[in-house]
């Protein structure tokens, strides 16, 4: 019997090791909490793209929900820092904006799914650009919205919708968050 | 003809025992000593098995072209590196689920290509698996982290850190290396063969984890419900297949009984374990077939050993001849009768039947003689058997009169090379001439060669330049 367990211990230490890592650092498993917030995220904003007004607070708690699903390595809870800042700035600036107007931008398709952005505008100044709709088809979509969505904003908003920032590695969804930017701005 | 050597083997190898028993009963008749019947012939045609996997991988490789794969592999630059960690991480989940199949060994596929043919396509699967994964894993990572706008190292800490599944996966990943280094020839001798075994069986952990990314990440999967049926399809009937066949053939070799009978010596080195009991009464063996044989004792239940039948299986009881090797067949050697013992088999397609009645030609080295006395016995006199035996001296000869009696019987001849090996390297044996000169009808026979692996690439290696068409060379390794 001691042989035995000779022989079986290599094998029983590799698979304990195995499922115990699996066990304790897996999202699908150890129950993170950021994990869980991209699922409700991605809800959260499909049940709100359906309706074209939008109250600006929850679009706001979306994406902020959003930036921080995806994110938890050190250069992109940087990158979530500099979009509060930004918008900040932007709600600071621009004071007639407390009173602005929602509007919707059309629903552009593209490769990986639909993008919509919606603005809200105080006579014709763009005073916020967020996103209310993008790719979340498969685990690869929702990871690369997560990452480019929140610098689309940010880019949009400090530029007032005159421009974006396009995310390498998220091309068809930077245009096509361009195009729905742009029915915006035609439609001022 | 066959039912005259079954009742002279159980003169030779008769346990006391069940004498015993049979002339305490002097009032009863002699019974009679059948042979069992042999295997059935596999009904496994190869353009089945061609149509099955065409089909697995004609619907797979659909799928993906359907999800835009193809364009994908064709974009350039990130598309391209995402498009072959696509491609290689379906090819390698295939032939994880292939390989699995394989080893588990089900009857069906092993009546057509023995339990060796199995193992050594498995071995490729394997090879194939280990090197798909790592191709994909690397090219996703880094098409994961080039997408994100970073580097392979953030696409690896943000799949680890964010996406479900992927810690499983990359801890696959480690096992299946594992698997695959353990498994690499050099390494693999160094480690004894149940540390090995069990470490390989953490394999089907590592098929397990992986297929969590696959559904929760996979662009095949996730986006359309056809595949993810398709895979799960898959899946499925990879376990069923499994448990069918290792569950089928652990309560198969669980319900039928067998003890040992005696033990006898046949040669220096070389001795003889006599199987009888109830669970004969099912069984289909055929000369040249092994069992997987356990003993049912605290110590020996865990190790399994590849033990031939070296003479025609009959319902008074199988043989095994048995090299004592290390420890663990002294150990077997080393008996009580009425050991219970557990029979895993009969595997094996190293049998005379692969001749379809042409003439042979047996060779055996040292114990090899194991299974080709049994395929001897199988053998009619039309083919006119001639038997080679390679030993390093006349006492490593075990079985030698039954043998001089089986080929007398069968017009058959047999020639006995015994001594060192220096003896017989001018002229060579095995060479081409050699053979031809002995053996003057060569070409027109079936040869089955059972020995060390140099003497079974010599005879191979001088068979097929003889003239001797490598379909009608047989040989079969024994064990994993």
């Amino acid at each position: 019997m001691a042989s035995l367990a000779r022989r079986l211990a290599p094998a029983a230490a590799l698979g304990g090791l195995a499922i115990v890592i699996v066990g304790v650092a897996d999202p699908a498993l150890a129950g993170h909490t950021e994990a869980t917030a991209t699922g409700q995220a991605a809800d959260a904003t499909a049940a709100q793209a359906a309706p074209s007004t939008t109250d600006q607070s929850t679009a706001d708690q979306s994406t902020a929900d959003q930036s921080t699903a995806g994110q938890s390595t050190a250069d992109q809870s940087t990158a979530d820092q500099s979009t509060t800042d930004q918008s900040t700035t932007g709600q600071s600036t621009t004071a007639s904006c407390d009173s602005g107007d929602t509007v919707t931008g059309d629903s552009v398709t593209t490769r990986w799914g639909p993008v919509q952005v919606a603005a809200t505008v105080s006579g014709s100044q763009v005073c916020e650009v967020y996103a209310v709709d993008w790719p979340t088809g498969d685990g690869r979509s929702q990871m690369i919205s997560a990452y480019a969505i929140p610098r689309l904003d940010s880019s949009a908003t400090a530029s007032e919708g005159t421009q974006i920032d396009y995310v390498s590695g998220a091309t068809y969804t930077s245009d096509g968050y361009a195009r729905s930017l742009q029915s915006i701005l035609d439609s001022l | 003809m066959v039912q005259h050597e079954g009742m002279s083997l159980t003169s030779q190898g008769r346990p006391t025992s069940q004498r015993r028993s049979i002339s305490q009963e002097p009032w009863r008749s002699e019974p009679v000593v059948r042979r069992l019947p042999r295997p059935r012939a596999s009904r496994l045609r190869v353009g089945d098995l061609t149509a099955v996997l065409s089909f697995v991988a004609a619907v797979t490789l659909g799928l993906w072209w359907q999800h835009g794969g193809l364009s994908l592999l064709l974009e350039g630059g990130v598309g391209t590196l995402s498009g072959i960690g696509q491609l290689s991480g379906l090819v390698a989940a295939l032939a994880a689920l292939g390989g699995l199949v394989l080893t588990s060994r089900p009857r069906w596929l092993e009546r057509r290509y023995g339990q060796d043919g199995l193992l050594a396509a498995h071995r490729w699967f394997g090879i194939v698996t280990v090197v798909t994964v790592l191709l994909h894993a690397v090219t996703d990572t880094w098409a994961w982290g080039a997408a994100t706008g970073g580097t392979i190292i953030t696409g690896l800490t943000d799949l680890l850190a964010n996406q479900a599944w992927m810690v499983a996966a990359t801890v696959a990943t480690a096992l299946m290396v594992v698997l695959g280094l353990s498994s690499w020839r050099r390494l693999r001798q160094r480690i004894p063969y149940e540390t090995w075994y069990f470490v390989h069986l953490t394999g089907y952990l590592a098929v397990l984890l992986g297929f969590g990314h696959q559904l929760t990440l996979g662009a095949d999967f996730a986006t359309d419900t056809l595949a993810f049926w398709w895979w799960t399809a898959l899946f499925v009937v990879t376990a069923i297949l499994i448990l069918q066949a290792r569950l089928g053939d652990l309560l198969r070799s669980l319900s039928r009984r067998f003890y040992v009978v005696a033990v006898s010596r046949e040669a220096d080195g070389i001795g003889s374990l006599h199987v009888s009991g109830p669970g004969l009464r099912r069984l289909r063996v055929a000369g040249g077939q092994f069992f997987n044989v356990r003993a049912a004792t605290k110590d020996l239940w865990w190790q399994a050993h590849p033990f031939s039948v070296s003479a025609a299986p009959t319902t008074a009881g199988l043989r095994f001849t048995i090299k004592e090797l290390g420890e663990d067949s002294a150990n077997v050697l080393d008996l009580e009768p009425g050991t219970r013992l557990v029979l895993e088999g009969p595997y094996g397609v190293f049998t005379a039947d692969r001749a379809n009645g042409a003439p042979v030609v047996l060779v055996a080295g040292g114990v090899g003689i194991a299974p080709i006395r049994a395929l001897l016995e199988d053998c009619r006199p039309e083919q006119r058997p001639v038997v080679i035996v390679r030993v390093r001296s006349d006492r490593e000869l075990a079985h030698r009169t039954e043998l001089e009696r089986m080929v007398a019987a069968r017009g058959g001849t047999l020639h006995v090379l015994a001594g060192p090996r220096q003896w017989f390297t001018r002229p060579d044996p095995f060479a081409p001439e050699t053979l031809r000169a002995w053996i003057p009808d060569l070409r027109d026979r079936h040869v089955f060669v059972c020995g060390p692996a140099s003497l079974e690439s010599a005879v191979m290696t001088g068979m097929r330049k003889a003239g001797v068409p490598t379909g009608h060379i047989h040989h079969e390794r024994f064990g994993v």
